[in-house]
């Protein structure tokens, strides 16, 4: 059946309304009709993003899918807004960084420019050696690059040993920069 | 979901930690870009005076250039003619250093201010410190803003089971982070894009140069060309340039696309030759680019929305993260999500705040630049509008002051509450002088709509001081007080 791009906005609406309140209604609910509902409800949410994409292209139509999901959902946890009155705060709960002044720089110098240098080499280390094209491993490398320095910096601080994370992402700079950089590879 | 307690712990650690380093820095840099989003019409709010309309005539573009040549530069090497389009409705003829705006027959009227829209931009983009500085530093914090989003999800093992809850009210501490969680989580297709495309323009400049080092000889310029395509090598006697043609020719092969502008480049030479950028329906692209030769014949496009898909991946990236497509429906939408982040960006210091428990000069600090921000964003756009101040110096010494004077306030809610209240009343003065002074039946009825939202959220932020006003006067007042900072 071939819809008009009116049906498919139609569609995508009422397929996305239906799944968040799926999701909703099933939110918390032991059982297993409560869990059937709740894949039912992510079911419609895919299909919001087809008959989407079926409205407005896929382009358009995978954008204003998931940006209309983000508005549906907050919409519904608006709802769901629990009054309480005003309870005074009580003691300070483990805020304390007792880290010194010196470890709190390393921490940053590994989680920021180390790792940044080090994602930066290994993106280009890993597009260098898979078969890609050059435009296709550009683009993947533009995409990886921050994730890459995102998950590295946040394992870097997870994990607490500044110095020796700063030291690895140093080691892997100076092997990616030998992958990309020596003649052979 | 069942998760390693230590996981989650050094999770949220690693979370709170690098979200206290950039906290700030988050801050600035959403709210400036939430209001990009909308850049375009405030562009207009900010010279309304400038004519407008939706074509220009015949041989407008012509008159346009053969006029900037005569009266601004003679001897460019590239001419660009930017066409109205709905969002800007203004036609501008640039040589990349000097611009004049022109009406729809080609004249050249009065230059772009480059004042208060001007300021956002670069605030958002670079901070305005040196270009190429600033926008490495605002793209490292898009990384570690992928680093927040991975480290709060691990932190987040009550992730589906917290989905709808939101207690307002109570204690202060679950309150702003039932609104962290419930936002950021909800949020998070828009803010995983968000990080990514708006780590990219920084980024790519280092990624460009290790890359050039390595595969190109240094040369950056040869890596674009096989990225985005090459300029044609053309050699043709010089002549006179048939802007008239290539427009003709484009509606002849592409009647769909809307052009955006037009370029003539290498001028006067045997290798000059014109493009034509133009959106294509439906496509996330910036454009796609049609090239012709001076006489106004057709060489083809650039392939930018239907070569390499890798090619129109990059290509679309602005559009998508600014929301610049779809109208004005879709920049509204992104204006909204752009205010979420910017809330959880807040919400997530917030929280750090009231565990510490102590109520001392660094909340009130935070208060200030939270609350001081928007109010030197108005008063900076108030300058660049009615007077000859620099928008820059006004934004960054209102910010400072506000810091610097409620750090030495002694009462918090009392502190957020005057800060509302001045934001709020700023911001209506603003919006009813500009109404006074340039009433949109003569200059435009977007400016109903504009100063109309202004004066929205002028009501938002009475409502909000009105609040923080009962917290201060009666801390256990039945109403729930619903804060932001």
């Amino acid at each position: 059946m071939l819809l008009t791009s009116g049906s498919a906005t139609a569609a995508s609406l009422i397929t996305g309304c239906c799944g968040l309140v799926a999701l909703r209604y099933s939110w918390r609910q032991p059982g297993t009709v409560q869990r059937l509902i709740s894949l039912a409800g992510w079911v419609l949410l895919a299909s919001t993003v087809y008959f989407a994409s079926l409205a407005w292209g896929s382009e358009f139509g995978i954008s204003y899918a998931l940006a209309g999901f983000t508005l549906a959902a907050l919409v519904l946890v608006a709802v769901n807004t629990e009054r309480r009155p005003p309870k005074p705060e009580g003691a300070a709960i483990g805020t304390r960084i007792s880290t010194s002044a010196a470890r709190k720089l390393l921490t940053f110098l590994a989680a920021g420019p180390c790792a940044g240098a080090a994602s930066c080499q290994l993106t280009l280390a890993t597009i260098n050696v898979l078969p890609v094209s050059e435009i296709n491993g550009m683009a993947a490398a533009a995409l990886l690059f921050p994730v890459l320095w995102g998950i590295m910096a946040y394992i870097s601080v997870a994990v607490g040993r500044p110095a020796r994370y700063a030291m690895g992402f140093a080691a892997i700079f100076l092997v990616s920069s030998a992958v990309i950089y020596l003649p052979g590879y | 979901m069942r998760m390693n307690p230590g996981l989650v712990k050094r999770s949220l650690d690693a979370h709170s930690a690098i979200g206290l380093v950039v906290g700030g820095l988050m801050y600035l840099i959403c709210l400036t870009g939430t209001l990009a989003a909308i850049a375009e019409t405030f562009e207009r709010w900010e010279q309304p005076s400038i004519p407008e309309f939706s074509h220009a005539q015949t041989g407008a573009v012509e008159n346009a250039m053969n006029r900037f040549r005569k009266e601004i530069n003679e001897n460019p090497e590239s001419i660009w003619v930017v066409f109205p389009t709905a969002e800007i409705p203004r036609m501008h003829v640039s040589d990349g250093q000097q611009e004049r705006f022109t009406d729809a027959v080609g004249n050249l009227l009065a230059e772009p201010v480059e004042g208060w829209t001007h300021m956002l931009r670069e605030l958002h983009i670079s901070l305005h410190l040196p270009h190429n500085i600033g926008l490495v530093i605002v793209s490292a914090i898009g990384a570690m803003l992928v680093a927040l989003i991975v480290s709060g999800l691990l932190a987040h093992p009550r992730l589906f089971k917290d989905a709808f809850k939101f207690r307002l009210g109570g204690s202060r501490r679950l309150e702003q982070a039932d609104i962290h969680n419930r936002l950021s989580v909800w949020g998070l297709p828009f803010h995983i894009m968000i990080a990514t495309t708006g780590a990219f323009y920084g980024l790519v400049g280092i990624l460009v140069f290790s890359a050039a080092t390595a595969w190109y000889e240094s040369d950056t310029n040869a890596l674009f060309d096989a990225v985005y395509g090459a300029d044609p090598v053309l050699e043709a006697p010089a002549q006179k340039l048939d802007t008239a043609r290539a427009m003709s020719e484009l509606k002849a092969r592409h009647p769909d696309v809307s052009p955006i502008y037009l370029v003539a480049h290498q001028l006067d030479t045997p290798a000059q030759f014109m493009e034509i950028a133009a959106t294509v329906p439906g496509r996330l692209a910036y454009s796609e680019i049609y090239r012709f030769n001076a006489d106004g014949s057709y060489l083809g496009s650039q392939q930018l929305t239907s070569g390499p898909g890798a090619r129109q991946f990059l290509y679309s990236l602005y559009r998508v993260h600014f929301g610049y497509f779809g109208g004005q429906a879709t920049r509204i939408l992104w204006f909204i999500l752009g205010l979420a982040l910017t809330v959880v960006s807040v919400s997530g210091i917030n929280i750090w705040l009231t565990k510490r428990a102590r109520n001392d000069w660094l909340d009130r600090t935070w208060c200030g630049l939270v609350w001081g921000t928007p109010l030197a964003l108005v008063l900076s756009a108030a300058g660049a509008v009615f007077t000859a101040l620099s928008p820059l110096a006004i934004f960054l010494s209102v910010v400072v002051t506000s810091a610097l004077v409620a750090g030495r306030q002694r009462n918090l809610p009392a502190c957020r509450a005057l800060l509302q209240a001045t934001c709020g009343a700023c911001l209506a003065l603003l919006a009813i002088a500009h109404l006074l002074n340039y009433p949109p039946t003569q200059f435009g009825h977007y400016l109903f709509w504009l100063n109309g939202g202004l004066l929205l959220a002028a009501a938002i932020l009475a409502v909000l001081a009105h609040r923080s006003h009962r917290v201060f006067r009666d801390p256990a007042a039945d109403a729930i007080p619903v804060t932001i900072a």
